[in-house]
């Protein structure tokens, strides 16, 4: 197809003197502008749909798409006990080295459980490699993204903290990671 | 195509009693010499007619321990006339790990073999300023050579430290320093290293003779965090998102450059609409990048309420990028063999409409400043350079095109679908800091023309190719087949194992040229990767750019430079 190449327009030079003029005319120009843009802001603020760009966090929050990754949690079935079998591989996957995992057995039908799942928050960078790794869907990318801590140690997260209601993941997340399983690929 | 069995034919013809050996792997022209002979084949190569090689791109080294000889220098080269590409090997020994160093061929050499020397402690005989670029003085051997252990403590660092930083004068090499014009004392000033007019962390030393630069001397360095070894102790899909902080106003480009070189590893080639996909996120990066150097030069040349309308065009190109795959800056979306995730849901829609709004909000920044008599002032025919001398630096990208040269890899050597695209290419005519500007706003409203085309253009099918030994089978097909589910474990725990080769692989990035050279040994982890990064090569004019100017200058020039501190620094 059709790539040209072009030189760019400069503008004409600035000399006096019309250059003044110019001038002038310019400074009115970014008067009218921004005062533009003022009245558009003023009259949405008016009508009550602010059309200003900034966000008044915490009070106001975004909307997320589903694709958002936040902080990696661990999915909390219905019973109230983790997805996760402790097979290991997001500790394997992760770049940071910020999973940890101590497995153990118990007689459920899933009989492997994690006896301590870590991650350490402060290293952790929401990358999703660990999300894409996990062959259950145990450990996913949710939309929760306050890690502050007042301490170093506050920043590692337990298991019990890093659970998630099955339930507001499948608001979340899992319509995005979902997506990928009808790909044409898959039978 | 270049003709490579031509190219390495009249290589040898030229030189043949240096020339060890020649191949030719994956469509990468190599050629092996003796060391002794390099400066002289450098010079064949520069100014023979048929060869050409203008551009020295890159140099480095791969430490082959326990072979001998033990380093092997890398040089990379193009040409801007013939479009094609060399790469220039030597082997030197560890007990003398000298060569001769392309200063007086190439002056962006200076940087680049202070790099290796920094990394690897080759000695580069008669370089003019040989000392650490990124690291300090008191540092202890060489990071990037393999037997340098990667949790190594340093004197200064950490608990049970014993040595003592010596803090020590700015100083300006003896090499570059002038004598000012009216033999008056000169006055040594620092800039930075973090400066409200400069965005990006450097120190420029400056020499001033009243308000004019004498001497400058730009040093870097201070988000160097060891990109290459990083990337060589993880397995090759753990260094995408460390490929998203090399450039982290446009990650995405990162991230597709180095899938691109991993994949040109392995011979294979990712299904036509992920590279629809591939070339849609990468435009969208392209233009946020854009946004935010136009939008800091109005802010560092104290026009506020450009830069606001700018960063928030930048928020709803962010916005696009975010619907895709969920993270505005660090979007680690690209994978060896596909992307993480086809185009979400309404996402053609929603770029019509950010785009819209895009475009009226650069009208109107573009509206306050190009009249401005200010703004013009400190643009034009500021820092105005020599395409000749722009090229022996070794710098590409918008600022190369601003002085007329059209070097665009996009349409030099037309990768993804790029030439199935219809896009203009934007050339400046008088290489001053205005026309760089100019360049950048019109590559912006191009790249917007690409996305829209591709949204139109792009095919059903899938993005990701079905290749167990490089990407991921899709969850479904693991829970609910044995053997997909074998195939994930092997993937995770073994990385993927491309041949063993190297290859060089380039892409256009927002600042030009981004190639990263791969080595593989047959394993799941990267030997070496290393990142050409346009904004290395970008920033080594500046100190010569603003040289005879006023103070002033800096920061327009510093700007339209676009140095992203995490590229350069690595
Ligand atoms: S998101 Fe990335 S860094 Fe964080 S735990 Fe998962 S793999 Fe590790
Ligand atoms: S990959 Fe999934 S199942 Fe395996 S240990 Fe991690 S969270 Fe648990």
């Amino acid at each position: 197809m059709a790539t040209r190449t072009v030189t760019v327009q400069r503008p004409a030079p600035m000399d006096a003197p019309q250059g003044v003029v110019r001038s002038g005319a310019a400074v009115l120009k970014g008067m009218w502008i921004a005062s533009r843009h003022f009245w558009r802001n003023f009259w949405g603020f008016v009508r009550g749909k602010p059309t200003v760009f900034t966000v008044q966090y915490p009070e106001e929050r975004l909307q997320q798409p589903p694709a958002f990754r936040g902080m990696p949690v661990l999915v909390q079935m219905e019973n109230g006990k983790e997805r996760c079998v402790a097979c290991g591989l997001c500790e394997w996957a992760c770049p940071t080295d910020c999973i940890t995992i101590y497995p153990a057995e118990t007689d459920d039908e899933i009989e492997r459980y994690p006896r301590v799942f870590d991650i350490d928050m402060s290293r952790c960078m929401f990358c999703g490699l660990c999300e894409e790794a996990c062959p259950e869907e145990a450990i996913v990318m949710s939309h929760r993204v306050e890690i502050a801590a007042f301490s170093r140690r506050g920043t590692v997260w337990h298991k019990e903290d890093l659970l998630v209601p099955l339930r507001e993941l499948e608001t979340t997340r899992f319509p995005h990671i979902r997506r990928t399983y009808e790909s044409p690929a898959a039978e | 195509m270049p003709n490579n069995d031509r190219l390495l034919s009249i290589i040898r013809g030229r030189c043949a009693e240096a020339v060890i050996r020649t191949d030719d792997y994956r469509g990468d022209a190599t050629v092996v010499i003796r060391p002794e002979r390099l400066l002289e084949i450098a010079r064949v190569l520069r100014d023979d007619r048929e060869l050409a090689f203008d551009l020295l791109l890159d140099v480095t080294c791969v430490d082959y321990l326990g072979q001998q000889p033990r380093f092997e220098l890398v040089y990379h080269f193009y040409s801007t006339r013939h479009r094609h590409r060399l790469r220039l090997k030597a082997r030197v020994p560890e007990s003398d790990p000298t060569i001769d160093s392309l200063v007086p061929l190439w002056v962006g050499a200076n940087w680049l073999e202070r790099e290796t020397y920094d990394m690897y402690g080759i000695c580069f005989r008669g370089h003019p300023d040989l000392r650490r670029i990124y690291l300090y003085e008191e540092f202890e051997g060489h990071p990037l050579r393999k037997d340098y252990p990667k949790e190594k403590r340093q004197p200064l660092i950490g608990p049970g430290s014993k040595g003592t930083y010596k803090p020590r004068p700015p100083e300006i090499p003896h090499a570059h320093r002038v004598e000012g014009m009216l033999g008056a004392e000169l006055m040594r000033v620092q800039l930075g290293p973090s400066h409200p007019a400069t965005h990006g962390t450097v120190r420029i030393v400056l020499d001033l003779d009243g308000e004019t630069i004498v001497n400058a001397d730009v040093e870097i360095g201070y988000l160097h965090r060891g990109f290459e070894k990083e990337c060589e102790s993880g397995f090759y899909y753990q260094a995408i998102p460390y490929t998203d902080r090399l450039n982290y106003s446009s990650a995405i480009l990162c991230n597709v450059g180095y899938c691109m070189a991993v994949e040109k590893l392995f011979g294979v080639e990712v299904p036509l609409r992920g590279q629809f996909v591939r070339v849609i996120g990468g435009e969208i990066s392209r233009i946020a990048d854009h946004l935010l150097c136009i939008g800091a030069t109005a802010l560092e040349l104290n026009a506020f309420t450009p830069f606001l309308y700018a960063l928030e065009a930048r928020e709803l190109a962010w916005d696009l990028i975010n619907a895709l795959c969920g993270a505005r800056v660090t979007s680690n979306f690209v994978r060896i063999g596909g992307v993480s995730a086809d185009l979400p849901e309404g996402f053609a829609e929603l770029c019509q409409q950010n785009f819209k709004r895009i475009l009226e909000l650069v009208a109107d920044a573009e509206g306050m400043l190009l009249e401005n008599p200010v703004f013009r002032a400190r643009m034009e025919g500021v820092s105005i350079m020599s395409p000749e001398r722009l090229i022996a630096y070794g710098v590409t990208g918008p600022l190369l095109r601003a002085a007329g040269v059209d070097l665009d890899l996009r349409r030099a050597e037309p990768y993804l679908i790029y030439d199935q695209l219809d896009f203009d290419v934007p050339l400046g005519s008088q290489g001053d800091n205005l026309d760089r500007f100019l360049v950048r706003l019109t590559e912006l409203r191009q790249s917007i023309r690409i996305v829209e085309q591709c949204l139109r253009l792009i095919p059903p099918g899938p993005v990701d190719v079905d290749d167990p030994a490089l990407r991921l089978p899709p969850k479904g097909r693991v829970f609910n087949r044995m053997e997909d589910m074998i195939n994930q474990f092997k993937l995770v725990t073994e990385g993927p194992k491309p041949p063993p080769g190297e290859v060089y692989f380039a892409i256009e990035s927002a600042n030009g040229e981004l190639g990263y050279y791969l080595v593989s040994d047959g394993t799941g982890k990267p030997y070496k990767c290393r990142a050409r990064t346009p904004s290395f090569s970008n920033t080594q004019p500046l100190a010569e750019m603003v040289r005879g100017r006023l103070l002033a200058d800096i920061v327009p020039t510093f700007d339209m430079i676009n140095m992203i501190g995490g590229e350069c620094d690595r």
